[in-house]
C-alpha cells in the first residue's frame, strides 16, 4: 500500500450526520463491486461507522474483507481500538480488557497513577508531566546517559503512589543511578514527591546514586524533607546540571 | 499587554465547588484574576469562595458580565459544559479536565465552528499573563512580565521554560497551554496568529512533543509567512519509542507520523530556530531576539 498510495480510497464522514447512503454506494462502486455485493458493502460500511460512533472507537479495521465465489462479502478479520477515556460508558466492553498482554511493570505503574514505559538503559527516571519527562529522556541521551524508563507522575498522584512508583525504579536490577526531575506545579507539589521518594528508600533501601532536581512549588521543602529523612541524595539546580550529574554517576557505577 | 486575557477579563468557573477547582480558583483570585462567580447545576443560589454560584452559564454571564470560563467539570460531563459555555457566547473557555472521550471533543469542535468562542484545552494547564490574569492550574512561580509569547502542549515543560526565560532576564507576555489531547481547541497556528498581532510580543516559543500535527501545521503556516517575529521551538520525544503513548493522550507516534525528527525538520525548513536541548531553550530565545 505504501508503494501505491493512489490505490487507497478515502471517504470522510461527518460525525454529526453519519455515513450517507450515496457516498457509501459510490465508494462500493469504486471498489468494483456491483449488485448484491455492492448493497452488502454499503450495509457493512454504515454498520462500521455506527459501531465506531456507538462504541467510542478510535479504530475499526476489517482486513481482509473477502468477496467469496458466491458473490457475497465476509469479514475475515477485524481489529478495534477503543477510547480508554470512554470506557466508563461501555462497562460491557471494559471487562474484555486483557491485562496479560501488558508488560507487568507497566501495568503495576498504571495502578499508581503513573505513566511508565520500559526503556533499555541504566538510569532510572522519574519526572512529573509527559512533556518534561520526554524532554528529560532526550536530554539524558544527549548527555551520554541511557534512560531505563519513561516515568511520568500524573498530577493527582499521592505520596504513596509516588513511593510505589519509585520502588519500581529501586527494584530494577539494571538501574545504576536515578534521576528525579520535578517541576512542582499547580496540582503536584515537590514535597509530595519527596515524601514518596523518602518512604520508598526507607522500605526498599537505596543502593545507587540519586540525583534530585526539585523546582517550582515547594522545591525548597522537598530538599529539606529528603535531607531530614536521611536519604543519600545529590541536588541539582537546573535540568542540564541534573542530566550531567546522573549520566556521570551511572557511568561510574557501570564501570 | 497580553493575548486573549488581560486585567479586565472576568472569569467564572464551571464546577467551582470541586476540590481542585476550589484550590486553583483561590490561587487565581490571590494572583489578581477577576473571578466573578461559579456554575454548578443544582447549586445555584449558594456562595462558594465568597462568590455567587449559578445553575447555568447563561445566568452567570447575565449576572456577572463574565467574559471567560474555566471548566473543571469531570470528564463525563465536560463536553456538555464546554458546549453550554459556547451557547452562552463566552469569548474564551479554558478546559482543564483530562480524559474527555475523543468523540465528545469531536462534538465540541463541531459546535465551536462559526461560534465566537475560543477554546483552550482540554487537558490544558490554562493561560497566564504575568501580573495580569491566570486561568487554569499553571503555577505562579518564576514568571516575569515581558515580551515572549509561549504556546505549549505540556504543562511541566512550560514551567521549565518560563523559568529559563526569566533566568535570561526576559519575561513572558502570555503563556498558553493548548492541552495534551489529540482533539483540542486553539492550536499552534491560532496562537502564532494572535502573538504576531500583539504589539507587546516580540518572539514566540512553541513547545511541542511527539504525536498530532500541530507542529507540522505551524511549519506550513510559518513557511508562508516569512516576514514575521522570530519563532523558537522545542520538540520533546526525539528518543521516544514509536507506537507507544508517552503520558499525554496525544503523544503517540504511529505509522511513521508525528515523530519528533520530522516535526523538527519541518519547523527548521520554515525558518524556525529549534532548540536542540531542553536545557537551552531560554538561551535560544535570547539569541533569537538578538538576531532579530
Amino acid at each position: 500500500m505504501a508503494a501505491t498510495p493512489e490505490a487507497m480510497l478515502q471517504l470522510t464522514v461527518d460525525p454529526a450526520a453519519g455515513l450517507g447512503e450515496g457516498p457509501a454506494a459510490e465508494l462500493a462502486a469504486r471498489l468494483g463491486l456491483d449488485g448484491a455485493a455492492r448493497a452488502q458493502a454499503v450495509e457493512i460500511m454504515k454498520a462500521v461507522c455506527k459501531a465506531f460512533h456507538d462504541l467510542d472507537a478510535s479504530l475499526i479495521e476489517i482486513n481482509p474483507l473477502a468477496l467469496t465465489n458466491d458473490g457475497s462479502l465476509t469479514a475475515l478479520d477485524v481489529k478495534m481500538i477503543l477510547d480508554d477515556n470512554a470506557l466508563f460508558r461501555h462497562q460491557d466492553l471494559a471487562v474484555l480488557r486483557d491485562e496479560e498482554d501488558l508488560d507487568p511493570t507497566e501495568l503495576e505503574a498504571q495502578r499508581f497513577a503513573l505513566n511508565y514505559v520500559h526503556l533499555d538503559g541504566n538510569i532510572g527516571v522519574m519526572v512529573n508531566g509527559a512533556g518534561l519527562a520526554l524532554a528529560t529522556v532526550d536530554l539524558l541521551k544527549q548527555r551520554g546517559g541511557e534512560p531505563a524508563d519513561f516515568m511520568d507522575i500524573r498530577p493527582e498522584a499521592t505520596r504513596n503512589q509516588v513511593a510505589d512508583g519509585f520502588r519500581l525504579l529501586l527494584r530494577n536490577p539494571k538501574v545504576a543511578a536515578i534521576l528525579v526531575n520535578i517541576y512542582g506545579g499547580g496540582i503536584l507539589r515537590c514535597d509530595t514527591v519527596a515524601e514518596g521518594v523518602a518512604a520508598a528508600c526507607r522500605s526498599e533501601g537505596l543502593r545507587v546514586p540519586l540525583i534530585v532536581r526539585a523546582a517550582g512549588t515547594n522545591g525548597e521543602l522537598a530538599r529539606k524533607i529528603l535531607k531530614s529523612q536521611g536519604v543519600r541524595v545529590s541536588f541539582a539546580e537546573t535540568v542540564g546540571q541534573a542530566a550531567d550529574m546522573v549520566a556521570a554517576a551511572a557511568g561510574k557505577e557501570a564501570a | 499587554m497580553a493575548i486573549l486575557i488581560d486585567n479586565d477579563t472576568k472569569v467564572i468557573c464551571q464546577g467551582i465547588t470541586g476540590k481542585q477547582a476550589s484550590y486553583h480558583m483561590e490561587r487565581a483570585i490571590a494572583y489578581g484574576t477577576k473571578v466573578v462567580g461559579g456554575v454548578v447545576p443544582g447549586k445555584g443560589g449558594r456562595r462558594h469562595l465568597g462568590l455567587p454560584v449559578f445553575d447555568r452559564v447563561a445566568e452567570a454571564v447575565e449576572a456577572t458580565g463574565a467574559t471567560a470560563s474555566a471548566v473543571f467539570v469531570p470528564p463525563a460531563a465536560a463536553a456538555d459544559a464546554i458546549i453550554e459555555a459556547i451557547d452562552a457566547e463566552l469569548p474564551l473557555v479554558v478546559c482543564v479536565t483530562e480524559r474527555i472521550p475523543v468523540l465528545d471533543m469531536v462534538r465540541v469542535k463541531h459546535r465551536l465552528e462559526g461560534s465566537g468562542t475560543r477554546l483552550i484545552g482540554p487537558n490544558s494547564q490554562g493561560i497566564l499573563s504575568p501580573g495580569r490574569c491566570k486561568i487554569g492550574v499553571m503555577p505562579a512561580h518564576l514568571e516575569r512580565s515581558g515580551k515572549v509569547g509561549i504556546a505549549s502542549r505540556s504543562a511541566s515543560l512550560t514551567s521549565e521554560v518560563i523559568e529559563q526565560i526569566s533566568a535570561q532576564r526576559l519575561g513572558q507576555s502570555t503563556a498558553i497551554g493548548i492541552g495534551g489531547d489529540p482533539v483540542h481547541g486553539l492550536g499552534f497556528v491560532d496562537c502564532l496568529e494572535l502573538f504576531f498581532q500583539d504589539p507587546d510580543t516580540d518572539c514566540v516559543v512553541l513547545l511541542g512533543e511527539i504525536g498530532g500535527s500541530d507542529e507540522e501545521e505551524a511549519a506550513s503556516y510559518l513557511k508562508a509567512n516569512r516576514s514575521r517575529k522570530p519563532v523558537v521551538a522545542y520538540v520533546a520525544g526525539v528518543h521516544a519509542p514509536t507506537e507507544r503513548r508517552m503520558g499525554h493522550a496525544g503523544t503517540v507516534n504511529v505509522f511513521g507520523q508525528g515523530g519528533a525528527a520530522e516535526k523538527i525538520e519541518a519547523l527548521r525548513a520554515a525558518g524556525v530556530t529549534v532548540a536542540t536541548s531542553a536545557a537551552e531553550i531560554g538561551q535560544t530565545v535570547r539569541q533569537a531576539l538578538r538576531a532579530a
